[in-house]
């Protein structure tokens, strides 16, 4: 605990405002349901959430919603959608037609480049861990206009190297999207445990070091101490934010939307 | 049991019925006998999982099926009947036996992504041979470390980079898939097989548009013309179905939308009882060759969970369309 309130709920409060400004989101399974919800109830209620099924612009009537989504295919999705497709439609027409200029992710892995690993690690013929898979998650990486990661600060998920690349960042650095055939993306960014990630590129991957950067920090938390958790050596902005604290109203939605918790239920993160 | 009486709905007089057909409804074990074979590939639809179904070809014992679809069965290799998966989620995966019988090559797997799975459904819909999509670009699915995959199904014919006819640009070429059987589980059919989806469909229409036979379970059996009354409704018509089962609370332990809602508590035992080896043997004895049909799960169900758990999962029913929708016309004279 850090004050009244756990730093897993601080991540996805700021995500939620990293969110917000968003119009269209693409948002994807666990911790993206939680805080893409946030972002809808606390911040933007035009904010266009949909997932990869096919339901489009979920906009239940608050005092109906007694949770965030559990899974991209939870029917509480279908109260008050603008639309009940299928996964053409979702990650055919809208994803990769352009509709989403936001695609909200998690990952097993995140590395130096913003690269998302959801499927194995290890040797790919005899893994170590081997995770159920990528759903969506490269879709929407490969395909939308920009992406917000969302993933707990440990040395076990960031990473100098992804060790299966399913979901591409910048890849291995400056014009290697264009040159895989797949237009730029951001500013994409990633948010921690302990601080939010920006990438060093200005246009979305050709030009820059297209490294990830340290950006802001979580209230109390030192530059240093994102530093020592991260296994290459980081960069950090010229100037480090500090995030503000979240506010009643958005540690009241955030427990609001995951009752039990499940999301965020402890020990997990 | 109430499991079989949902609140009333009242039907409208349906009007047309359709021509008259000989009647497609079934039970599960003679829709699973007569339309599935030893050797299929077998789809399962994420937001339709077609529970009963799943348990009925477990019951059955197919062999050497390969499971299809965006969420790869858990069931159905665990307990011999899939050696074959093709998926962009393998529930298994997170089971320590599973991840060794596919590292010692008893399996085949071959990972897609839920979009690119959909295409190769929609391609294998359309009759054409491959789709394009410009997904997995730049990942390691398209390079030489995974593909073609480790004890992968496909092997090279999994996927292509190619330049676009046009301009050139690189692009993954996917193969249609067509699924030989697709168990879908829906809110309404009717007797002549037509058949009504309602909430996110997933992957679920083009698979099941692209199988050679498909066998449905239903929530409800509607009388006939109700479907063809609001056709808009119909995610697979009667003409491209093979057989109909009705199997309320066919989904359980997942949801149905308007229905009920899935079931935590079951899941806790019977999906965590399948990842363990050493609990796997209890649950199939209990639940998959302790019942001899679907009505004895429901009825075990309710005997392990008590009278009414049955019911404990269903769903507001307030949530209706605001507005009916009429079909009308008028000729020209």
């Amino acid at each position: 605990m850090t004050g009244d309130y756990t730093l897993p709920e601080m991540m996805v409060v700021q995500a939620a405002r990293e969110i917000a400004g968003a119009r269209a989101a693409f948002v994807g399974m666990g911790l993206p349901m939680l805080a893409a919800a946030l972002a809808k109830f606390a911040h933007n209620p035009a904010l266009i959430f949909s997932t990869e099924v096919g339901v489009g612009d979920w906009h239940p009537p608050l005092d109906e919603v007694d949770r965030a989504p559990g899974t991209v295919g939870d029917p509480i999705l279908d109260r008050g959608a603008a639309y009940a497709g299928d996964m053409v439609d979702a990650l055919g027409a809208w994803l990769m037609g352009g509709r989403f200029d936001c695609a909200v992710l998690t990952a097993a892995e995140v590395d130096r480049y913003g690269n998302l690993n959801t499927l194995l690690i290890g040797d790919p013929a005899r893994p170590d861990v081997r995770l159920p898979g990528t759903g969506g998650n490269t879709d929407a990486a490969c395909l939308a206009r920009r992406v917000v990661t969302i993933i707990s600060l440990e040395p076990r998920r960031f990473v100098e190297r992804v060790s299966f690349l399913a979901s591409p960042g910048y890849i291995d650095g400056p014009g290697a999207r264009r040159r895989a055939g797949l237009d730029p993306q951001g500013p994409n960014i990633v948010v921690s445990t302990m601080g939010v990630f920006h990438f060093d590129t200005p246009d979305g991957g050709d030009g820059g070091t297209c490294e990830m950067v340290l950006a802001k920090t979580f209230p109390g938390i030192a530059a240093d101490a994102v530093a020592a958790l991260v296994p290459w050596p980081l960069r950090a902005a010229r100037e480090v934010a500090e995030c503000a604290p979240p506010s009643d109203d958005e540690l009241r939605l955030v427990r609001h939307l995951d009752p039990g918790p499940m999301y965020l239920r402890p020990g997990r993160y | 049991m109430q499991h079989d009486a949902p609140p009333a709905m009242p039907f409208l007089d349906p009007g047309a019925t359709g021509p008259p057909g000989p009647g497609k409804l079934m039970s599960a074990r003679e829709a699973v006998g007569t339309f599935g074979h030893d050797g299929d590939s077998v789809f399962l639809g994420y937001t339709t999982w077609a529970n009963a179904l799943e348990w009925e070809i477990a019951r059955q014992r197919k062999k050497r099926l390969t499971a299809v679809g965006t969420v790869g069965s858990l069931l159905l290799p665990l307990i011999g009947c899939a050696d074959r998966i093709i998926t962009a989620y393998a529930l298994g995966a997170l089971s320590p036996w599973f991840k060794r019988r596919l590292a010692a090559g008893e399996w085949q797997l071959d990972d897609y992504t839920n979009q690119s799975l959909a295409l190769m459904f929609m391609a294998g819909a359309l009759g054409i041979p491959f789709i394009p999509t410009r997904s997995m670009l730049g990942t390691d699915f398209v390079s030489p470390a995974y593909h073609p995959q480790p004890n992968g199904v496909l092997g090279a014919d999994k996927l292509r980079v190619i330049a676009s006819p046009f301009g050139g640009e690189p692009l993954v070429a996917l193969p249609a898939l067509r699924p030989d059987v697709s168990c879908v589980h829906v809110q309404w059919a009717d007797e002549d097989g037509n058949a009504a989806f309602w909430g996110g469909h997933g992957e679920v229409r083009w698979a099941l548009w692209a199988s050679k036979r498909i066998v449905i379970s239903a929530e409800e059996i509607v009388p006939r013309g109700v479907l063809r009354s609001d056709p808009h409704r119909v995610t697979v018509p009667g003409f491209m179905v093979d057989a109909v089962v009705h199997m309320p609370f066919g989904a359980l332990p997942w949801a149905v939308p308007g229905y009920y809602g899935s079931s935590p508590r079951f899941q806790a035992e019977f999906i965590a009882g399948l990842r363990g080896e050493e609990t796997f043997d209890e649950q199939i004895a209990r639940w998959i060759d302790g019942c001899a049909d679907h009505e004895a799960f429901l009825a075990l169900f309710e005997e392990r969970y008590g009278a009414g758990a049955l019911d404990a999962h269903r769903v507001n029913r307030a949530w209706q369309p605001a507005r009916p929708i009429t079909y009308g016309w008028r000729s020209a004279r």
